[in-house]
């Protein structure tokens, strides 16, 4: 099976390993990444199981000035625009697999892929198996609450990964991978007038925190947020908040814990005042310990964690913060 | 703003409001305890159905005519959803029923979507946007928005956060992944509009007179296969349903007070972490 990885430079190094561990699964006789635009930078991918690297860059987008750096910043096109050079190189080079991470682009990328190649497409996969019909993927169902389990019955398999579900430590592979350049006329979109980052979001890297201090709609205020986040940084790890606490204002997106925010797999995850839906869940299921802080004795969160304490969560907050300063 | 009339069309998905079923409903019933669920409206779908009525109060109040249509695909609406819809101003309801279980067929909704708004174009002019929900649980597919723009062949925004007219066209601000990006739909293009996490996520309360009003008004109920005679077939096959979260075993910590119950809680933490404070 030859599978094809498609990744943006901007997709960090272990999302793209959690790519290819995935992909080892298939049990793959080659594995191709693709990476759309950017700066092609091979050291970071050292080491990885790829066979060979095809970088896409926009023909018309080339800086005769600055060999490899795009003129239109790759960040305010839209994923529609890198579309039909992904189709052309799907029909092209026939992968049996193509592989993205379910981010945004990855997400939408697939389910655009998926329609037009003939095959099947699943997204959000948590996780893989080949038989002899095919492949058997599972992803979330029912709010992350239940799992759904499905066959692909026909190639192209086009997938997209769901975050955090794939262990980020593939085989090694030392043969030097071959590498293509592939210039494309990206189709510029016409239906905007103009486009532009009103905002960029530094990522906030949480995957690797040993301490991640949650707030849930039971923390009140954006002021006890700042309290959680002060003892969050007292126990050296970082703050997060539930979509209720990123939609009420406390907390900007790039916090959001969860199935559609980070996935992260702290040792000490402290839940304070968070009610325990399954989408948060599947954002810290595989944490180390789950300390749960819900002045509601029967909340859902402490079926699911280990250290339960039932009280308000800024008294517990701010006793902490006491015990920790002194 | 241009003088014309604005057209939307919002779609949105019955589902169940599964906050409501306990850890062990779960674990013991599985997808049969959903069904004694209440009746709700998608979130994402909620925050589309809001937007959707706040474009129109600004085409309204610059001198446009605004129609707004509410379409959902699948189960039937309950009498208080489509009360309400005609309540806030809704100018029409369609409910499109389909016997075929559609929970994982993102492509079979789009296509009937498509198919709605093929005839809809045909016979009463075509919407110049098309808004839905990011995701809906249930199927948590997260694809039917981008199915129906590639179906339509116009395009899609998605993780959409907010909206609104300036004189250029619809300034639609969406999240990505690298931050929020701001752009202009020119006037005349037609998009798909998929709400993610919105500014205003929650639909608005009518007043008790607007739900008086709304009592005489009736949904339109269509068969799918009206639409899309032939059920697709799919090259994805459902295996079936498991339940995989692992509950934990709490151990609840007592105490007078949050001072004791903080220094019992303290002293479990892992020792290594206690070692980052000192």
């Amino acid at each position: 099976m030859n599978i094809a990885v498609v990744a943006r430079p901007s997709n960090d190094v272990s999302q793209v390993r959690q790519l290819l561990t995935c992909a080892s699964l298939l049990l793959p006789d080659a594995v191709e990444l693709w990476l759309t635009g950017g700066v092609f930078e091979g050291d970071k991918y050292d080491s990885m199981p790829i066979d060979a690297f095809v970088h896409i860059i926009d023909k018309n987008d080339i800086n005769p000035n600055i060999p490899n750096i795009p003129n239109i910043p790759d960040i305010v096109r839209s994923t529609e625009e890198w579309v039909p050079a992904i189709r052309r190189l799907t029909a092209d080079r026939k992968p049996d697999a193509v592989l993205f991470y379910a981010d945004m682009f990855g997400a939408e990328m697939a389910a655009r892929i998926g329609f037009s190649a003939g095959g099947s497409c699943v997204t959000g996969v948590s996780s893989v198996s080949l038989t002899q019909g095919g492949l058997i993927v599972e992803r979330a169902a029912y709010g992350s609450n239940l799992t759904a389990r499905f066959e692909m019955r026909r190639a192209p398999y086009i997938l997209s990964i769901a975050k955090g579900a794939f262990d980020s430590s593939p085989e090694v592979r030392k043969a030097a991978p071959e590498c293509f350049v592939i210039a494309e006329t990206l189709s510029c979109a016409t239906w905007h007038i103009d486009v532009a980052l009103a905002q960029e979001e530094v990522k906030e890297e949480m995957s690797d925190a040993e301490v991640i201090v949650v707030a849930g709609r039971g923390a009140g205020s954006r002021k006890n947020v700042e309290t959680l986040r002060r003892l969050a940084e007292s126990l050296g790890g970082k703050l997060g908040g539930t979509r209720p606490a990123v939609l009420d204002g406390w907390l900007k997106h790039k916090y959001l814990i969860g199935a559609s925010g980070n996935v992260v797999r702290p040792k000490l995850c402290l839940a304070m005042g968070v009610s325990g839906s399954g989408p948060f869940m599947a954002g810290v299921d595989k944490s180390g310990t789950i300390v749960a802080v819900n002045n509601d004795p029967s909340a859902l969160i402490f079926k699911y964690c280990d250290v339960g304490v039932v009280d308000d969560c800024e008294k517990i907050a701010d006793e902490l913060l006491r015990i920790i300063n002194n | 703003m241009k003088p014309e009339s604005l057209k939307i069309l919002t779609c949105f998905k019955v589902t169940h409001n599964l906050d409501e079923i306990t850890a062990e409903e779960w674990n013991e019933r599985m997808e049969l305890a959903v069904s004694f669920m209440s009746k709700t409206i998608g979130m994402y779908d909620e925050s589309a159905l809001e937007l959707a009525l706040r474009l129109s109060d600004e085409a309204v109040a610059a001198g446009r005519e605004a129609e707004l249509t509410a379409l959902s695909v699948g189960d039937a609406l309950t009498d208080l959803m489509v009360r309400s819809l005609f309540a806030v101003q809704y100018t029409s309801v369609v409910n499109v029923l389909c016997d075929h279980d559609l929970r994982f067929r993102p492509d079979v909704v789009a296509e009937v979507i498509f198919a709605f708004i093929c005839k809809n174009g045909c016979e009463n002019g075509e919407f110049d946007f098309i808004l839905t929900g990011q995701q809906a649980n249930v199927g948590d597919n997260e694809m039917t928005h981008v199915l129906l723009s590639e179906r339509l062949g116009i395009p899609c925004v998605l993780n959409v956060i907010d909206a609104s007219f300036d004189k250029k066209g619809l300034r639609v601000t969406s999240l990505v992944d690298d931050g929020i990006l701001e752009q202009t739909i020119s006037f005349g293009k037609r998009a798909v509009l998929a709400m993610g996490n919105a500014a205003h996520p929650y639909l608005r309360v009518p007043t008790l007179r607007e739900k008086m009003l709304a009592s005489k008004k009736s949904v339109t109920t269509i068969p799918s296969y009206s639409l899309v005679p032939e059920f697709p077939s799919s090259n994805i096959a459902f295996l079936g349903l498991s339940r995989k979260k692992t509950m934990r075993n709490c151990r609840f910590i007592d105490g007078e007070n949050a001072s004791e119950k903080a220094l019992s809680l303290y002293e479990s933490f892992p020792k290594t972490l206690k070692g980052n404070n000192s």
